[in-house]
């Protein structure tokens, strides 16, 4: 792969600048690195602005575009990003300490960027000349997904028509191309998981249809997606599964060695987390005034052992 | 569970950083304690909207809002505990892996 990425001037950062000077024998990738602090600490201070956006997140059913450039400008969809293409490539535990902190403030915001940030790490294991086609001229393209394997497959020469219809694209109003899942027929086998594919295809291939009407979540725009029989050649498609721990991928850094489902259902998850954080700070400020029958909510003994001190040890 | 999910992944980058392919049995390990997330993370939120009364039942409760977005994280097939627990428990019995994407 060539390393012609153009670098967006809303992403040199000071996240950019702490990484230069590497002294070895350091992990300049994880949570510890300076890099990493930047990160997180830039995530902190998102929060009240994100706490002043969730009306509209909410009511619009969609991420605010100023989010989206916030993040980028923050280098948040770097953080997995290769570096041929201007990414950071940090630990993914760096990655999910930024979730747990955005999460904190506004679930949906921490949902779309775990999605779409994770597919900055999934490029990587297609064949080289896809993330050439995705970021070759903007690197700070996203791309949004639908895995669910529900398309329609028939293999041609030199790739596979696809067409199907798929739910819970979350972030897909942002972004320029789309992952979708499909199981590829063989003559002895019309449908099995192991033939699963990830199929990326460009805006122009799909039609993204408004309906995230929910309760929940409802800012993370996740609407669905219709393909109608386009041609996707054999390169825009990934076999995760018959990637069996990345081993493939031994020439590239480590972490591009991690198998798919371990780094994707982390992006999937972590917000929850963070979101729980979030509401225990919120419950606790509660309980700090409220009654339950004669007795005060609140125990400052019980607190100062409690699992949310503990959990302030911790990352994030 | 943070402290179980860094853990884990922190296993996963040494495995990589040596060249090594994380142990099967590790990573059903690592899928169900990622899966099993959204389902405790709705049940310790609905015990604080309880004990919040009626604070946490009114139209632009904060807590509420959190709650709602907890409850549709569990939609999410990846956070659906329910398989990721029967292939963890079959392969703790010697079976082996009943789940591909593992």
């Amino acid at each position: 792969m060539t390393a012609t990425a153009t670098t967006a001037t809303a992403t040199t950062t000071s996240a950019t600048k702490v990484q230069q000077d590497k002294p070895a024998g350091e992990n300049h990738f994880g949570l510890d690195s300076p890099r990493a602090q930047v990160l997180l600490e830039a995530a902190r201070n998102m929060g009240p602005v994100l706490e002043a956006r969730q009306e509209a997140c909410n009511s619009d059913r969609r991420i605010p575009d100023d989010t989206i450039a916030d993040f980028h400008a923050a280098g948040f969809f770097k953080m997995l990003q290769s570096s041929e293409y201007g990414g950071y490539e940090m630990d993914p535990q760096v990655f999910y300490a930024v979730l747990l902190e955005i999460a904190k403030t506004c679930m949906s915001s921490a949902w779309a960027l775990g999605v779409i940030g994770v597919h900055n790490w999934q490029m990587n294991l297609f064949d080289d000349p896809a993330a050439q086609e995705v970021w070759g001229k903007d690197s700070t393209v996203l791309i949004s997904s639908s895995y669910a394997p529900v398309g329609q497959v028939t293999p041609v020469e030199g790739g596979f028509m696809l067409k199907g219809r798929w739910s819970f694209s979350s972030g897909c109003e942002h972004c320029d191309w789309v992952f979708l899942g499909a199981v590829v027929p063989t003559a002895e086998e019309p449908w099995n998981m192991l033939n699963y594919r990830t199929f990326l295809l460009p805006k122009k291939d799909y039609k993204i249809v408004d309906n995230w009407d929910v309760v929940g979540l409802r800012g993370t725009g996740s609407h669905d997606i219709v393909v109608n029989d386009v041609f996707v050649p054999e390169h825009r498609t990934h076999n995760m599964l018959a990637d069996d721990g990345g081993r493939k991928f031994m020439h590239k850094p480590p972490l591009y060695r991690l198998p798919f489902m371990q780094v994707f259902s982390r992006a999937v998850s972590t917000p929850t987390l963070g979101a729980l954080e979030g509401a225990l700070e919120k419950y606790v400020s509660v309980a700090k005034t409220r009654l339950a029958g004669a007795i005060m909510m609140h125990d400052d003994q019980m607190q100062n052992g409690s699992p949310l001190k503990s959990m302030r040890r911790l990352p994030a | 569970m943070k402290g179980t999910l860094f853990q884990n992944f922190d296993h996963l980058m040494a495995c990589a950083r040596a060249g090594e392919v994380t142990k099967e049995l590790d990573r059903a390990r690592f899928r169900f304690n990622t899966a099993v997330v959204a389902d405790q993370c709705v049940a310790l939120s609905s015990r604080m909207l309880k004990s919040a009364g009626s604070s946490g039942i009114r139209h632009g409760s904060a807590l509420l809002k959190q709650h709602h977005d907890i409850l549709a994280s569990q939609a999410h097939i990846a956070n659906i505990a329910d398989p990721f627990a029967i292939n963890l428990g079959g392969m703790l019995f010697g079976q082996a892996s009943i789940d591909p994407s593992v």
